[in-house]
């Protein structure tokens, strides 16, 4: 199993978070760990640059519908981006294209 | 056992209709996973549900059993499919997700009216973010009910529910079933997913079939798999007998 890696920079626009790896129900804790020590300001969005995750299950999912609560809370917005194919597939599936502004690219919010 | 409690033993015999359900579990020592049930309800009809709520474990397990009891008591109060569903999603929003800690589930809950001899078989399906659901017709065709935009239930706190009716006649079988079907492994990748399409040619090669026949030629279908099943996975299936003399109880099938 690969480890998931999490790596936070900081935009004109809000923090990306490079999301990598596999994101399992013994991984994804950690992006929920990460997502909640984030301090988001109104009219900020938060990027999940999600270009290097390998695998996303169940638990990942929620983490990522955890992180959007998370945004939400404190007025600001929530991008994924970089979302693979399979990924994209599933959450097509289940209806979650139509809660998560989705973005091809990987570059910052504007 | 707690998972005891999470589907019933078997189903009741419904007068007009056949069933049959399996349930496969993929780890005995974790509880949750995906839940079914079938229930009349006021006016000769009857109310099914099938899901899969997300996470494993005693967390997933008592998400599942607010899950059932809510559509239960939701489904005599009205047991339109879409009102359900809508119900359970504001049930779940507001226990879980708007307290900071998301929790949801897809499932596909309908209504059938037994037509017996007075009438056509009628299910009405509402789904939420769960797998289109398969008939398999008499004349040997096999179709989803396709239930485009509906959404995990319990993340949004107005939800939309997506809605399907068709007419079951004499032979006709509808299968619902969790993704553990859909996403089983058939390949050394992580993608290499067994997929709607196989499963409707599948269906195809079984139509026309009744309840009982379908649900054994998929487990058999799911033992294929072998390790590449790695995931809870329900089944229900609900028919019109092709002759009205052969209806039989339901059968269930353990795991």
């Amino acid at each position: 199993m690969k480890t998931l890696t999490i790596s936070h920079r900081d935009t004109a626009t809000g923090p990306v978070l490079h999301v990598a790896g596999e994101m399992d129900y013994d991984q994804a804790p950690e992006l929920r760990r990460q997502v909640d020590r984030l301090s988001l300001t109104p009219g900020q969005c938060l990027v999940l640059d999600l270009s290097g995750l390998e695998f996303c299950d169940s638990t990942g999912i929620t983490a990522l519908l955890a992180a959007r609560q998370h945004a939400l809370a404190a007025g600001a917005g929530i991008v994924l981006a970089g979302v693979p194919a399979n990924l994209l597939r599933v959450l097509t599936l289940v209806g979650l294209d139509q809660v998560f502004t989705l973005r091809p690219d990987t570059s910052p919010a504007s | 056992m707690l998972q005891r409690s999470l589907v019933p033993d078997s189903l009741p015999a419904v007068p007009g209709l056949e069933t049959a359900v399996h349930y496969h579990t993929a780890a005995p020592e974790q509880l949750g996973g995906d839940f079914y049930d079938l229930f009349p309800v006021a006016g000769d009809r009857w109310a099914f549900f099938l899901g899969d709520v997300c996470g494993k474990g005693p967390e997933a397990a008592s998400l599942t059993s607010l899950t059932r009891y809510t559509l239960r008591a939701a489904a005599h109060h009205d047991p339109e499919p879409a009102a359900a569903l809508a119900t359970l999603n504001a049930v779940l929003h507001e226990r879980y997700t708007a307290g900071g800690d998301p929790r949801y589930c897809t499932c596909v809950f309908g209504i059938v009216e037994p037509g017996g001899e007075h009438g056509p078989t009628i299910v009405r399906l509402a789904s939420g973010g769960h797998p289109s659901a398969l008939v398999l017709r008499s004349d040997g065709r096999a179709e989803f009910l396709p239930t485009p935009g509906g959404l995990l239930v319990g993340v949004l706190p107005d939800a939309p529910i997506s809605t399907v009716e068709t007419v079951l006649a004499a032979g006709d079988t509808i299968v619902l079933y969790t993704d553990g079907l859909t996403e089983a492994r058939t390949g050394p990748g992580r993608d290499d997913l067994y997929g709607e399409d196989a499963l409707r040619v599948f269906g195809t090669g079984l139509a026309p079939a009744a309840p009982g026949e379908v649900i054994t030629a998929l487990t058999g279908l799911l033992d294929s798999f072998g390790d590449g099943l790695n995931d809870d996975t329900a089944l229900l299936a609900l028919g019109v007998p092709a002759d009205s003399s052969l209806i039989r109880p339901a059968t269930s099938l353990p795991s």
